[in-house]
């Protein structure tokens, strides 16, 4: 029974070797991925607390124009870093003075905050991030992501 | 006993494997205003006594895509993963994630690829707007050049459409200009492109940058301002909310 006791525990060292070694070399850290919800959050809104807000925000898409073609929220206005300056004429056009902007992109990308930040540089105000981006809309619209 | 010592064997065989190393996980390149693709490379190294093999790579944006030679290296062959980086019309500092899948390990390695891309001037704000019927007072957009980058020799401000007049004033020489926009009228609604045109000097071609000056609809109310505007008989009309806006 003792030895038995004895070669279990060492069997459990043993285990521990290998998984040490792969802990060192491969922090669980190294893979978490970049998400949308990265860094400052002071400037994250979500979904209740835009579907509150009077008059309706203007929704703005910081994917990238496939990405836009194959789903988008209804009404929202392309507008992302690859073609800025091809799009701005655009969201100027669809934007009244005022009115507050949502940016959104993936869940699993930062564009959304990027374009945030160069809309203000560009003249905006009230510009907001979706917190958990298009997959977070999607998930609580399926109806109009089905679409 | 015998067993003991083939079970440890095993438990321990997983730290032999073949382990794919990079020179470096993170490249840091150098990029010119203006650049359009940018190329960055890491190198590797197969090593230990079993072959790889790199199923594929993931990139975090689809600016970024990333290209290998083969998909099995032998043990001690030497390889790289190229990364091609489409700046569009980014600026500032990048920072993208290329997720490296192969069969040395169940998780993917993580390489970093970072840039700084300068920009040739600043336009601050890029566009200005104005509320029909609100006092057309100028409003004024900033063209400044960003330390380091040569003064310019001149700056020109032109306007597509009559609606918006302009007009620049030269603040810091060769670096800040202001640019004052005023709309002739804000009865109409338009939307006017500004071209600023810097001359640069030794007679190399001028360097073209946008602005934009609008006169848009108000919001319309809320439904609380709608509300007691209809208790005040101030009903607003619908008419100037639903005209089309004029592009040129």
């Amino acid at each position: 029974m003792r030895a038995a006791l004895c070669q279990a525990v060492l069997l459990l060292v043993l285990a521990l070797v290998p998984a040490a070694i792969a802990w060192q070399r491969l922090p669980p850290e190294k893979f978490l991925r970049p998400t949308g919800d990265d860094g400052d959050t002071a400037d994250q809104v979500t979904l209740a607390q835009v579907a509150a807000w009077q008059p309706a925000p203007l929704w703005i898409d910081a994917r990238t124009a496939a990405e836009h073609a194959s789903g988008h929220v209804p009404g929202s206005i392309l507008l992302n870093e690859d073609t800025w300056e091809a799009l701005l004429p655009g969201f100027i056009m669809a934007w009244t003075p005022g009115q507050r902007i949502v940016v959104y992109c993936s869940a699993s990308c930062a564009a959304s905050r990027r374009v945030a930040v160069r809309l203000r540089l560009a003249g905006a105000s009230e510009v907001s991030v979706l917190k958990g981006g298009w997959e977070g809309w999607r998930s609580a619209h399926p109806e109009a992501a089905a679409r | 006993m015998k067993v003991l010592l083939a079970i440890a064997s095993l438990a321990l065989a997983p730290a032999a494997f073949a382990q794919l190393q990079f020179d470096q996980d993170t490249v840091e390149v150098k990029a010119d205003a203006g650049a359009g693709t940018i190329t960055a490379k890491y190198p590797f190294k197969v090593k230990g006594t079993e072959k790889i093999t790199i199923f594929g790579t993931e990139t975090d944006c689809g600016c970024t895509a990333a290209t290998l030679d083969k998909q099995i290296y032998s043990a001690g062959e030497s390889g790289e993963i190229t990364i091609n980086f489409s700046a569009g019309d980014r600026i500032g500092p990048q920072m993208k994630k290329i997720r490296v899948k192969a069969s040395d390990q169940g998780e993917p390695h993580v390489l970093t690829f970072k840039t700084d891309i300068p920009v040739f001037a600043r336009v601050i704000p890029q566009f200005v707007a104005w509320e029909s019927k609100e006092t057309p007072t100028p409003k004024v957009v900033t063209f400044e050049l960003p330390e380091g980058n040569a003064p310019i020799a001149s700056l020109t401000a032109t306007s597509n459409h009559p609606g918006a007049k302009t007009e620049v004033r030269e603040l810091v020489k060769g670096r800040r200009y202001e640019v004052t926009i005023t709309p002739t009228t804000t009865e109409t609604f338009f939307l006017a492109t500004v071209q600023l045109a810097a001359g640069m000097p030794d007679g190399k071609p001028a360097r073209t940058l946008l602005a934009y000056a609008t006169v848009k609809p108000p919001l319309p109310p809320t439904p609380q301002e709608a509300a007691r505007n209809a208790a005040l008989g101030n009903a607003p009309t619908q008419t100037q909310a639903q005209a089309p806006l004029e592009k040129k």
